[in-house]
């Protein structure tokens, strides 16, 4: 027999899955009539029970619940902030703010006199951008930029100097002297058929500095017109290119230059220089007051003061200009300030002999002259020149050939001869 | 009740010996792992598992739909917080919800005992808005909601489990820690006081 308790959780059983209460009832008739108002109960205790939650209220409420969630994921991200005390956050911010700024100090110094490839240098160049970020005054940022410019210009310098191999860019002037490019100074190589710009232009190049202290460009970019550009140090070639009225002139316009034979491959650079003849000395010339160094030169035509003469030569490591080729244009005999001095006959009047005695240098005049149309009394000079035991230059020979007994006593044994 | 430390298997074979329909205890030991992180999918899951029947367990008791959404809310934020401070329930999320809820529950209504004129009977019927053959269904439920109200706190427990979270008298009597035979005689009492109780209502 069920008790009144097990009837009843059995009614309520099938109650709920859908039986009829009588049809319940039935099964336990010990127990219908005092089971009977209490089921009747229950079905209204049941019908009290709510269906399911409104949409509404589950979608308030699990926004509510999961925003909880974020919060307490972000406190549980960062538990250790309620372990110190307010008075020591402040001081560890104040311990961090002066490590850093001390820090950040001596990094700076640090870095600035860093070069390309160093672990610094990204360090300036980024302290740079920070110090141009806070600057809006135009002026003012326009001469900071510069001032960086030529910090890259200097920094390149350095490295060739130092022969490292460093990637680097920079901005300068391009000029091509001679053949050679040159960019603010510095001597650059261009690759194969890249198209150069004009000489003057504004540029940005892009290389490698190298151990022969060239920079190897890989790119050249030319700037708009107008462009500020540091323009670096002089290039040596145009200080001495600086005389005056002298031209110079690229190589290739010398097939003659091989004739030179004597002309070393490490003067590669060859000028050619055109004007008066103004001095002539046995080892130099003065050609529009420019010294003309001779060695071993070949000499083509007259020469004589007053001509007009080609000069084809190069610098020496010492500056001085070396000719490797002399030639004379006009003869000598139109020279109306050289007069019969190169005449032929040493024996010429006195009056040529006066002439000459003008200046000290006349008597180059007269080696000149020896050598390119010597005459025959230069010989006999020679062996009348024991006299002359205090010289053994040309100038007393020719002294000795050109005064006829006109002359001091040296010239004395020079008239005997004559005679 | 199965130990977490026990293995599926032996947490099940405990659940059978028990009589205990708990088949939801492997799935509620997995979604507790996967609350230690707070990870929002999870919590999101659970919710979604467990919250229709949590709002209707508490809205049997309370009888109010606004005071149902809060203490319903107030139970996963409560799971929540004691997930994070590792007082999370080990095996029976569902289990420790239910308790939870009974707790708030019985808060509430301890908060709305001080001040009784807070409550107002006529608004019930708003429970179940419908037709209008609904008119009479909502009176009676307002005698009933009446009758309800005067039981004591374990007959409204054990009546809100079985017809309001629509509990099978295991899990009821896992819920409120008595044997099965105590929640029969229990709930027979429950409904034999309510019947009084309408009855009363009804013959005044």
């Amino acid at each position: 027999m069920t008790n009144l308790f097990d009837a009843l959780e059995i009614c309520l059983s099938e109650i709920e899955g859908g039986s009829d209460l009588e049809t319940t009832l039935a099964r336990f008739p010990e127990h219908a009539d005092e089971l009977r108002p209490i089921l009747k109960t229950a079905i209204k205790a049941r019908g009290m029970a709510s269906g399911e939650p409104s949409p509404d209220v589950v979608r308030r409420s699990r926004a509510r619940v999961m925003q909880h969630a974020a919060e307490l994921r972000e406190s549980k991200n960062a538990p250790r902030q309620r372990v110190i005390p307010a008075f020591s956050r402040l001081a560890i911010s104040f311990a961090m703010t002066a490590l850093l700024l001390a820090s950040s100090a001596g990094l700076l110094n640090a870095s600035a006199s860093a070069l390309p490839g160093e672990n610094l240098y990204p360090v300036k160049r980024g302290w740079e951008s920070v110090r141009l970020f806070f600057i809006f005054d135009p002026q003012v940022r326009g001469k900071m930029e510069d001032e960086f410019e030529n910090e890259r210009l200097h920094e390149v310098n350095e490295l060739l100097a130092e022969g490292r191999h460093e990637v680097i860019q920079f901005a300068g002037v391009y000029m091509q002297v001679n053949g050679v490019n040159y960019v603010s100074g510095l001597k650059v190589i261009l690759p194969e058929g890249m198209q150069t710009p004009s000489n003057g232009d504004a540029v940005v190049v892009s290389g490698r500095t190298n151990a022969q202290g060239f920079i190897e460009i890989s790119s050249i970019e030319t700037l708009p017109e107008g462009s500020v550009v540091p323009l670096g140090n002089p290039i040596e070639m145009e200080v001495e290119s600086d005389s005056e009225s002298e031209k110079e002139k690229a190589p290739e316009g010398e097939p003659d230059s091989g004739s030179g034979g004597e002309a070393g491959a490490s003067q590669p650079v060859e000028y050619e220089l055109k004007g008066i003849l103004q001095v002539i000395s046995e080892k130099s010339l003065l050609v529009n007051g420019m010294p003309v160094v001779l060695d071993q030169t070949k000499v083509e035509g007259q020469l004589c003061v007053g001509i007009e003469v080609e000069v084809k030569g190069y610098y020496a490591d010492n500056g001085s200009f070396i000719a490797q080729e002399v030639k004379g244009e006009g003869s000598c005999s139109a020279g109306p300030s050289s007069g019969g001095a190169n005449g032929n006959s040493n024996s010429g009047s006195n009056s040529n002999s006066g002439s000459s005695s003008n200046s000290g240098s006349n008597s180059n005049d007269g080696g000149v002259n020896e050598n390119s149309g010597s005459s025959g009394g230069s010989n006999e000079n020679d062996s009348g020149g024991d006299d002359n035991s205090n010289s053994d230059d040309n100038s007393n020979d020719d002294g000795g050939g050109g005064d006829d007994g006109g002359n001091s006593g040296s010239g004395g044994g020079g008239g005997g001869d004559d005679d | 009740m199965s130990s977490p430390s026990f293995i599926k298997s032996s947490s099940r074979d405990t659940i059978m010996r028990t009589g205990i329909n708990e088949m939801t205890t492997p799935k509620d030991q997995q979604g507790a792992i996967r609350l230690d992180g707070l990870d929002s999918q999870a919590i999101g899951a659970v919710y979604d598992q467990y919250f229709s029947e949590v709002y209707r367990f508490v809205l049997y008791r309370v009888g109010d739909q606004n005071f149902a959404e809060d203490i319903a809310s107030d139970v996963f934020i409560r799971l929540l917080e004691a997930v994070k401070n590792r007082r999370g329930p080990d095996s029976n999320i569902k289990g420790w919800l239910i308790g939870t809820a009974s707790h708030a529950i019985t808060d509430h209504l301890r908060k709305k005992y001080r001040r009784p004129e807070q409550e107002i009977p006529e608004s019930l019927p708003d429970l179940s808005p419908g037709p209008v053959t609904e008119a009479d269904q909502r009176e009676q439920n307002r005698l009933v909601r009446g009758a309800y109200n005067k039981l004591t706190a374990e007959q409204q427990e054990v009546l809100a489990l079985r017809f309001g979270a629509g509990h099978s008298l295991e899990e009821t009597a896992s819920r409120m820690k008595k044997n099965v035979n105590a929640i029969k005689a229990l709930q027979f009492r429950a409904l034999s006081a309510l019947q009084r109780e309408i009855g009363e209502v009804d013959y005044d």
